[in-house]
């Protein structure tokens, strides 16, 4: 078995389908791997892949005109998700779609299609999430910051929302996990930027102390509730703990508890 | 009644959240609204929850009273006028500024403004539009509006007031005019449904006109209007209740109807007690039947009649439904068109969709549909694949209907309910145990009895 070891990113997944392709190998005999993914195993060779932006377009191309558009987004999509696998699931997908052709995307009943649509449907889940369970807070500057911390890199679709949403406004929106943060401008663009060092988070964390609109907006979430009905399963379901550690109106009980 | 005007702005939140939330709509959804320059907000067209509060439900908008005092004395309010609480107000600004500041730190998706009637219908109206105007014009708000029409108030304000929200509703509360009459002394049927009647055509206006030439910017009401009814303050069935949903739907084009489990607030002598909390399983069963309504082709006159006014405890609408109709089923998973596939319990729009998509390009067996999100559980009664059902059953009423309903729920099943799908059968249901004697042959035979 050839395994091939990409790094976690979209043009290097790519390159690696581009390597195991034009391997000349049958797709049984190899398989794809982000690096630090699995434990080593022993009858395997492993292959570095080298990231390149010309094999990574010369996929995307095949995909394009041999399977269409909306193939390439559903790869771009999968790509982003957190779970184990993903790079194997988009290889194993590819081999069946050259096979198939454009209808590939209906075929439903192949495992290797409907896991990538579960990916999919994963990642665009938690983007729309997001889109709601995001806090800013008011720094002195005026500038609205938020930290994020999701199981897919969403970032970028999240940042998308907000930059129509709120264009007028100077913001800044961390993604704690993968250690990097969008940056908006009023009325500008925004712009991804890396924050390996953990710096924004620190500063973002600090400021969003003394804003006077938070209290408000506990004082609503406390009493918007009615007792009669108090059912904190049904609460749980559709807000899952992980992301609540980032929201204003439930940091008071944080603090209470440490 | 004196207004209290000089309270904090936070204890005036607190007041007027507290008056506002038995209101159960939160829903966001139904326009697509981009962003745009020099304004802030939009809407999507799903809606977007914010946050859920400690009873589950979505938080997605600001749901606040303008004002909590109010002329009516409507048994079931909190803010009847013959409570005793403090009463305050809003002004236009202080909504203003909540909205934009709590919108800008994304804790809301818009605003939801509902009122007490302050001095008369008209002026409470005109108020609210005031606040909108601002909110829409100085603030630049492009956010989500949901706003109650008062009854009673002038078409024009009404009008005014359409064209600044993107939902408006008006609350029906109780499902006939006799309940009415009963607990809200000051409304009228007529007068609840006259204003829901101008929105309609308002909103059919819209979409009739030939060049929309004043944009997407100022379309009437373009999210719908909705309608809320109290379940269990009155002694309507479930029957009623659904047939009334269903003619709003038909007759006024309603988006949604809404419902909301009584929740004694008042001490009132014509109020039901309900010792067992508010009647949380009836309003899901409601839920859960709108929703057949109006995404699965159903009507209320199937799912329930006036010999079966309510609703089983034990089963939702649609398992209820299929059993009564064992004649229809199983149908084929592979050739079963997409509303007959609806109409499978444990079977959803979703899977039903992936079900006709898929089967397209090759054969499904009942793995795949379990993939697809059929909840076998309930769907492997009435589901063949290839022809084949899942497991032997035999296609008996009782038996699934026992299944179903949950091992642990079977006692109360066998003790409530055990023969309530089953024709009668002279010989079955009398329970005779003790084998006739040679007397009683004799006596049968003989006409003696």
């Amino acid at each position: 078995m050839d395994v091939y070891v990409c790094q976690n990113d979209f043009e290097s997944i790519l390159s690696g389908i581009y390597d195991a392709g034009r391997s000349g190998k049958r797709s049984g005999d190899q398989r794809l791997e982000i690096v630090g993914e699995r434990e080593p195993e022993l009858f395997c060779r492993y292959l570095e892949v080298t990231s390149e932006r010309r094999k990574a377009e010369s996929v995307q191309r095949a995909v394009r005109e041999r399977l269409g558009q909306n193939v390439l987004e559903l790869l771009w999509d999968a790509s982003l998700c957190g779970i184990e696998g993903k790079a194997d699931c988009m290889y194993r997908f590819l081999v069946d779609g050259f096979r198939h052709g454009g209808k590939i995307i209906h075929m439903l009943s192949l495992p290797s299609v409907f896991q990538m649509l579960e990916m999919q449907r994963t990642v665009r889940n938690e983007a729309h999430l997001l889109t709601g369970f995001v806090r800013f807070a008011r720094t002195e500057g005026g500038v609205l910051a938020g930290i994020i911390g999701p199981k897919n890199d969403v970032l970028i679709s999240v940042a998308d929302h907000f930059e129509d949403r709120l264009s007028g406004e100077d913001w800044i929106l961390v993604d704690e996990v993968r250690g990097k943060a969008a940056v908006h401008r009023a009325g500008g663009r925004t712009v991804m930027v890396q924050d390996k060092s953990g710096e924004a988070v620190k500063a973002v964390r600090r400021a969003g102390r003394e804003d006077p609109f938070e209290e408000l907006w506990r004082t609503f979430t406390e009493t918007i509730a009615i007792e009669e009905r108090g059912n904190p399963r049904c609460q749980r379901t559709h807000l899952p703990l992980r992301y609540i550690k980032y929201m204003t109106e439930f940091q008071r009980y944080s603090e209470g508890q440490s | 009644m004196l207004i209290q005007e000089n309270l904090s702005i936070q204890k005036k939140l607190e007041i007027l959240t507290d008056a506002a939330k038995y209101d159960v709509a939160c829903t966001s959804s139904g326009v697509d609204r981009k962003g745009k320059k020099g304004t802030m907000g939009s809407t999507a067209p799903a809606g977007i929850c914010h946050s859920f509060s400690a009873d589950g439900r979505c938080i997605s908008l600001l749901k606040i009273l303008f004002t909590n005092q109010c002329i009516y004395d409507c048994r079931y309010c909190v803010n009847r006028c013959s409570n005793d609480c403090v009463r305050t107000a809003f002004t236009p600004e202080e909504v203003c500024t909540l909205t934009m500041e709590f919108y800008r730190r994304n804790y809301i998706e818009g605003l939801f403004l509902s009122s007490g009637i302050l001095y008369s219908a008209d002026y409470t109206m005109e108020l609210i539009c005031r606040t909108l105007m601002k909110l829409r014009g100085e603030c630049g708000f492009r956010g989500y509006i949901h706003v109650k029409a008062i009854p009673g108030a002038d078409p024009l304000l009404i009008r005014q007031a359409g064209f600044l929200a993107d939902r408006m509703s008006v609350n029906l509360e109780l499902p006939t005019a006799e309940g009415l009459r009963r607990l809200a002394p000051g409304k009228t049927r007529e007068k609840i449904l006259l204003p829901m009647r101008q929105i309609q055509r308002g909103i059919q206006e819209d979409r009739e006109e030939i060049v929309p030439y004043r944009g997407r910017e100022a379309a009437f009401v373009p999210a719908g209007q909705s309608t809320q009814m109290i379940v269990g303050a009155t002694g309507e069935s479930d029957y009623q209740m659904l047939s009334v949903a269903e003619a709003l739907y038909r007759n006024y084009g309603l988006k949604r109807v809404f419902y909301s489990a009584f929740v004694r607030v008042n001490e009132d002598s014509l109020l039901p007690a309900l010792p067992g909390g508010p009647p949380l399983l009836r309003e899901h069963r409601l839920y859960q039947a709108d929703w057949l309504l109006r995404y699965y082709g159903f009507q209320a006159g199937e799912l329930l009649s006036e010999g079966q006014p309510n609703f089983n405890v034990l089963l939702d609408p649609k398992c209820d439904w299929a059993l009564r109709h064992l004649d229809r089923f199983p149908v084929e998973a592979n050739r079963a068109d997409y509303y007959t596939l609806l109409r499978v319990p444990g079977v959803g729009v979703r899977s039903a969709r992936r079900i006709v998509e898929a089967r397209r390009h090759g054969t499904l067996d009942f793995q795949d549909l379990k993939k697809f999100g059929v909840v076998l559980k309930r769907a492997m009664y009435f589901l063949t694949c290839g022809g084949k059902m899942f497991a032997p059953f035999r296609l008996d009423q009782d038996a699934i209907a026992a299944d179903l309903a949950g091992e642990e729920k079977r006692k109360v099943w066998d003790i409530t309910a055990s023969h309530a799908y089953r024709q009668m059968n002279l010989f079955d249901d009398f329970h005779i145990t003790v084998p006739p004697t040679a007397e009683d042959g004799a006596a049968a035979v003989f006409g003696v009895m």
